[in-house]
């Protein structure tokens, strides 16, 4: 009976692709079984999704035309953009009803001005592009993240992306002056203006951020803009314990608040990894401290910032809360600090399966975060547990990897009993079990348990509301 | 044993390069200038040296404005004794650069003076080896490894096809080539240290050179323009039906 009912529902699906391909021009879509392969991945891989359709419009009249058909015949609409989040909110699910929707081709640069310090872009631009584009015009967008060079400006808002311009700049709301989406009906919510304050009650395009191709598709973006950036200093410094960061990261916002750009935690542990997987990278003080911060000024104009770098860490060894220090002298030593930091996620890879956690705390209660987390994992050796991220924002990235000895059996059972006291310490401590990474497909859970049913009534309600038939990225964030 | 090591100021290696409007060089005015990359290679292995209790003492030798001495200072924040400073506003070609480090060679009776085998500037590769022609010293160049042996150094050399072992008599120089070690991190508490290691500052006049150039820089251009478009293949069998049949590769 139940197998009856699948494959009439299955005949119907099958019917209304037709539809639809027949309604539309034939270069907005494919069925190429390679190209639709290619886009039924996310960025970890571990998520493999099934489908019949690509389209690929090119403007905002293509994505209308698509989505009131789609709207009309009930067709579920999963949106991509680089595919580089790491929730599978991107993946259509396995039944392969759901047709998907790239606006990779929907790349271009509409508009950049300069004095007005705006960039309007069509939202399939790479996060590359605009920074690029920014650049040749003396101009700086802020937003920093490993992928951008895949990921899109339109994914970027979807999921209202992090990174490590964050401490700065703040979340990618912070630099989305407006908008043009095409809602689940086919029509077009716009709230790109040419005006900077507009107070004529809420901003819809709050709407749309973070919402994860769950509310419309977002198909043209206007972007803050800011000075291009002089003069950059960084340093990494080791302390004792995270007590010490935390007060450190009080004196470097005592003495530099307005320069911060960055302040990432590593530690032996994270530095460990870097020396086995990448010896290529010489490794600041041979790895023999605790904890390490890297952090980073940055200026519009050229200042000293090394004199203010120094004077910060000064202040940090008098008090002896710092213990060492290096200062780069020169650009490859520059990046390669950095890169201590940044290959972190692929060392971590390479190593092998692990248990990730993008929470955040507020930063005082990091200290009992890790005290307690770490007592019970304690069955798990301190080499296989990785804290590491965006201290300043409070942002810890807190990985567990797979001991070699350990069976993947005895792995993934322990991976929800882990997960769930993971999640329920940071709630209890006033945290987010997702910092910056989203809800997607891998997180529904957490969402529904952790989220106020206020909150959650209210967002099931906007999602009803603009989606009746439930066919935008329909199983993502919502149930 | 006493160690002489010469380093030069230059462009830092991941800079974009921009030329001059009118060709006559490049940018330099904002641009972030470090040590260049060889003869911090030098200066790493003289501060082994002196480490393994072979080199008694490390000086740093550079020339050209006030700002070398921000060159200086690095090297002996990574743990040099002592700097330096031949003042000069000139552009100096490779012979005068090494007639200059000859008087301070002889100056200080230093027994090895190590060089990068060449600036990433301007790429000449020559000052070393003149170096030890006016000296009429041993010369080992390209060193990937340098080891000491009663008064002789055994200096082995990346050489076609293999390795080459030299063992030059001291004094002699050597110039060093990427893979002899890996320059260390200078850490804040030795930058701050640094500060009050001396720097001997010597005007160029006041030595008394004969430094005519011989040589004159005509113009500078840069590369042209790469042309072509990228084209995004779809999927592999798109690629191979490109190799076979566009290109002709398979």
């Amino acid at each position: 009976m139940i197998d009856y009912k699948k494959h009439l529902l299955r005949k119907l699906m099958l019917k209304n692709i037709k539809i639809l391909k027949e309604k539309l021009n034939k270069n907005l879509w494919t069925e190429n079984n390679e190209i639709l392969d290619s886009h039924l991945y996310d960025q970890r891989g571990n998520i493999k999704g099934k489908t019949s359709l690509l389209l690929l419009p090119q403007n905002t009249a293509d994505v209308v035309e698509i989505v009131k058909v789609c709207d009309q015949y009930k067709i579920p609409i999963v949106p991509q953009g680089g595919r580089t989040g790491l929730c599978g909110g991107t993946i259509p699910n396995k039944n392969g009803k759901e047709i998907l929707l790239s606006t990779e081709k929907m790349n271009n640069i509409l508009e950049i001005s300069k004095d007005n310090f705006y960039m309007i872009a069509q939202s399939g631009c790479s996060l590359c592009d605009i920074k690029n584009k920014a650049l040749e015009n003396n101009r700086f967008f802020p937003l920093t993240l490993p992928s951008e060079t895949a990921c899109t400006i339109g994914g970027n808002i979807s999921t209202n992306a992090g990174g490590s311009a964050v401490l700065k700049y703040g979340m990618t709301k912070e630099v989305v002056e407006g908008l043009e989406v095409v809602l689940p009906n086919g029509e077009i919510l716009n709230s790109i203006k040419n005006i900077e304050k507009d107070n004529r009650g809420f901003d819809p395009k709050y709407l749309h951020i973070g919402s994860e191709g769950t509310l419309g598709i977002i198909t043209k973006v206007k972007l803050r803009l800011f000075p291009e950036i002089k003069k950059k200093a960084m340093a990494i410094v080791a302390l004792d314990s995270i007590e010490d960061i935390i007060n450190f990261l009080n004196i470097t916002k005592n003495q530099c608040y307005e320069y911060l750009s960055a302040f990432e935690i590593n530690s032996r542990i994270g530095l460990n990894l870097i020396k086995k997987y990448y010896n290529n990278i010489p490794i600041p003080f041979n790895n023999k401290y605790n904890w390490y911060i890297i952090f980073e000024l940055s200026s519009y104009d050229n200042l000293d910032l090394d004199l203010k770098i120094k004077n910060i860490i000064s202040k940090g060894l008098n008090n002896k809360i710092v213990s060492d220090a290096v200062v780069p002298q020169n650009l490859n030593q520059y990046n390669n600090i950095w890169k201590t930091r940044e290959l972190l996620s692929e060392a971590q890879k390479i190593k092998g399966k692990s248990i990730k956690h993008d929470i955040s705390i507020p930063i005082n209660k990091i200290p009992i975060f890790l005290n307690k987390a770490n007592k019970f994992l304690s069955a798990f050796h301190e080499d296989n547990i990785l804290a590491f991220g965006h201290l300043a924002d409070g942002n810890l990235h807190y990985n567990i990897s797979k001991p070699e000895e350990m069976s993947d059996t005895l792995f993934n059972k322990l991976h929800k009993q882990i997960n769930s006291n993971i999640f329920d310490l940071v709630n209890d401590l006033g945290g987010s079990f997702s910092a910056e990474h989203g809800i997607g497909l891998i997180k529904k859970k957490e969402f529904k348990k952790y989220t106020s049913k206020e909150e959650l009534i209210i967002k099931n309600n906007f999602k009803k509301l603009l989606d009746p038939n439930n066919i935008m990225n329909p199983g993502k964030v919502y149930n | 044993m006493k160690v002489l090591v010469a380093v030069k100021r230059v462009i830092d290696y991941n800079v974009k390069i921009r030329i001059k409007q009118d060709n006559s060089g490049v940018e330099t005015d904002n641009v972030k200038m470090s040590m260049n990359p060889f003869d911090e290679i030098a200066v790493e292995e003289a501060i082994r040296l002196k480490e393994k209790n072979i080199a008694e003492e490390v000086i740093v030798i550079s020339i050209g404005t006030d700002n070398v001495q921000e060159t200086i200072r690095s090297a002996l924040a990574m743990g040099a004794d002592r700097g330096i400073l031949v003042k000069t506003e000139k552009e100096l070609e490779p012979l005068n650069i090494a007639k200059i480090i000859k008087y301070f060679v002889e100056k200080e009776k230093s027994d090895l003076t190590i060089l990068g085998k060449q600036a990433i500037d301007d790429d000449f590769n020559q000052t070393g080896q003149m170096l030890a022609g006016l000296l009429q010293y041993p010369q080992a160049t390209f060193a990937s490894k340098v080891i000491k042996e009663n008064g002789s150094l055994l200096v082995t050399r990346e050489v076609d096809g293999g390795l080459e072992t030299l063992k030059v008599k001291l004094p002699c120089i050597v110039t060093t080539d990427l893979r002899l070690n890996e320059p260390r991190y200078a850490s804040l508490p030795n930058i701050m240290k640094a500060k009050s290691k001396a720097i001997d500052i010597f005007q160029l006049q006041e030595l008394n050179l004969d430094l005519e150039n011989r040589l004159e820089l005509l113009e500078v251009k840069g590369p042209p323009e790469r042309g072509g478009t990228v084209k995004m293949l779809e999927g592999h069998s798109d690629l191979i039906n490109v190799l076979k049949n566009k290109e002709g590769i398979l």
